[in-house]
């Protein structure tokens, strides 16, 4: 049982904060009761309220398993410094790193007069023939560079129709889009954000540029996180509310 | 997400906490998208509890996110980083749902749930996933009496008339004279079982107040032990309700409790911590 940093599990009004819940949960899943804070403890074992939230959240995370998670911030912690944190460890290593480098460097600088030859570069070296074992790039057959290129520039092309309607939906009132921008570059995890005047809840649409749904949403918020992954390319989405089309914007997905 | 913060996942691919750490510091957004399972996970329990309909189940994980989103600031700002952050954003996220359900008020999945207990012996798949989800459940509840623990288990035993043995005496009251154990035992064991509970707590009396170090009645005992039976009953159906334990399953509950039937795990009088892994 731990006596110290109880403070932080407390709410003015006595209960049990997010975090002392959170880690009263934890210590069940990780059979470390034994090593609560004693107050937290205490607190629990007559307090109704508190223990209904402990085994409310306890109840959606039982049958969850509770490994790789690594050493518990609290249980695990070390009374001194907890641990050197891995970008310290990252530094060091890059200039130990370093140090061997510049060693290396200076130590085969005097056998190759060559790379300090005025107007030769540093890449001309590495692609001289006497690179022996070193993987060489081999350039692609340049039909199937020129076939990708020409795939991938057509998931960017324009749909007319689509761009037509986007315009035509900007002259909406009723709809204020936030975010994304039109034409913004996005990625999985974007977040769409509107205040309509419309009534929730709102139906959101991704269209590729050739005017195919792939994807179809329904939030009764007025944001939304994209948490799909999309090829690259060019993407409409139409926002629809009370049956209405209330926007329509583009963007580019990277 | 910054090539450092990349970089560091990349490393830290066992540490899933520390991940959750510095996406919470250097972008809040991926944290999020990180978490899409524990929230799916969660709201689907919320499906399956009665509180919103499977066809609201993508509407629910929006509004979750829209929140979660809202209160990134929030989030980073209170987070004292002592528990782990999977569980933190778990209780948030539950939350969510309680306060979305309450604004909503639809009581009548709750109701149709209510309706249909579940049934504990029943051969079905998913109702067997639900009792051995209940079973630890229970387990979580008990252990959170604490040092209550040894006293109210040998009283639940006692009302629910399964053996009581000399170690579950000596969990509760470790220097418990050995004539006393006996005497109790044997009274309990020899036609004490048939005897009504203000009976059987007369007998318990002797115990109870040696371990308690107390003057307490008979009935006072039993009080407090009824009292716990509901405290018990009402964590495992939970508020708002979406169980439906009744004094008689949780005899079913209690019984697995002390012989696993349902669950592969002994509970051993005088250990808090057992190896259950949840």
């Amino acid at each position: 049982m731990k006596n110290e940093h109880s403070e932080g599990f407390f709410r003015p009004d006595g209960h049990l904060t997010e975090d002392g819940a959170a880690l009263y949960v934890d210590a069940l899943k990780l059979d470390r009761t034994g090593e609560l804070p004693g107050t937290v403890l205490e607190h629990v074992k007559t307090c109704e309220t508190c223990k209904a939230e402990v085994t409310g959240l306890f109840s959606l995370l039982a049958d969850e398993v509770y490994a790789a998670t690594g050493p518990h911030p609290f249980f695990d912690a070390n009374p001194h410094p907890r641990r050197v944190t891995p970008p310290v460890l990252y530094r060091i290593a890059a200039v130990i790193v370093a140090a061997i480098g510049i060693g290396v460097l200076l130590y085969t600088l005097p056998h190759r007069p060559e790379v300090s030859q005025p107007g030769k570069s540093s890449v001309a070296t590495r692609s001289a023939p006497d690179t022996v074992g070193q993987p060489t790039e081999q350039p692609a057959a340049p039909t199937k560079a020129a076939e990708s290129r020409e795939l991938m520039a057509a998931r960017f092309t324009e749909s007319p129709e689509l761009e037509d309607l986007m315009k035509s939906s900007l002259r909406s009132a009723a709809t204020d889009v936030q975010s994304p921008a039109i034409g913004a570059r996005v990625s999985r995890g974007a977040v769409f954000r509107w205040t309509s005047s419309a009534t929730p809840p709102y139906e959101l649409v991704v269209l590729d540029n050739r005017d195919r749904v792939i994807r179809t949403y329904t939030t009764s918020a007025d944001t939304l996180l994209l948490s799909d992954s999309m090829q690259a390319g060019l993407y409409y989405w139409k926002l629809l509310g009370e049956g209405n089309l209330l926007y329509v914007g583009k963007i580019l997905m990277r | 997400m910054s090539g450092a913060a990349r970089r560091y996942i990349l490393h830290m691919e066992d540490h899933a906490n520390d991940v959750d750490i510095a996406l919470l510091k250097d972008d809040p957004s991926a944290l999020i998208l990180r978490h899409q399972v524990t929230i799916r996970i969660i709201v689907k329990r919320f499906i399956e509890s009665g509180m919103f309909q499977a066809s609201e189940f993508d509407d629910v994980v929006q509004h979750v996110n829209a929140r979660l989103l809202e209160k990134l600031p929030r989030i980073r700002a209170q987070y004292n980083g002592l528990s782990l952050f999977r569980t933190y954003i778990s209780s948030i996220i539950r939350h969510e749902c309680l306060d979305l359900h309450a604004s909503r008020e639809s009581d009548i999945h709750t109701e149709r749930l209510l309706a249909d207990p579940p049934n504990p012996e029943s051969a079905n798949p998913d109702n067997r996933l639900l009792i051995e989800h209940d079973v630890k459940v229970f387990r979580a509840i008990i252990r959170q009496f604490h040092d209550e623990m040894p006293k109210l288990l040998v009283c639940l035993k006692l009302v629910y008339r399964i053996p009581i043995e000399p170690k579950d005496i000596l969990a509760w009251w470790p220097g418990c004279p050995e004539p006393d154990r006996s005497a109790f035992l044997n009274a309990i064991s020899e036609g004490g079982k048939s005897l009504p509970a203000r009976e059987r707590f007369a007998l318990l009396r002797p115990i109870a107040n040696g371990a308690d170090n107390s003057h307490s009645s008979a009935d006072s005992v039993r009080h407090w032990t009824d009292d716990r039976i509901h405290v018990i009953l009402r964590l495992l159906n939970g508020s708002p309700p979406t169980s439906s334990h009744t004094p008689e399953t949780l005899g079913i509950l209690l019984e697995d409790f002390f012989t696993p039937f349902l669950l592969h795990r002994q509970y051993i009088p005088g250990e808090t911590d057992n190896n259950d892994t949840a």
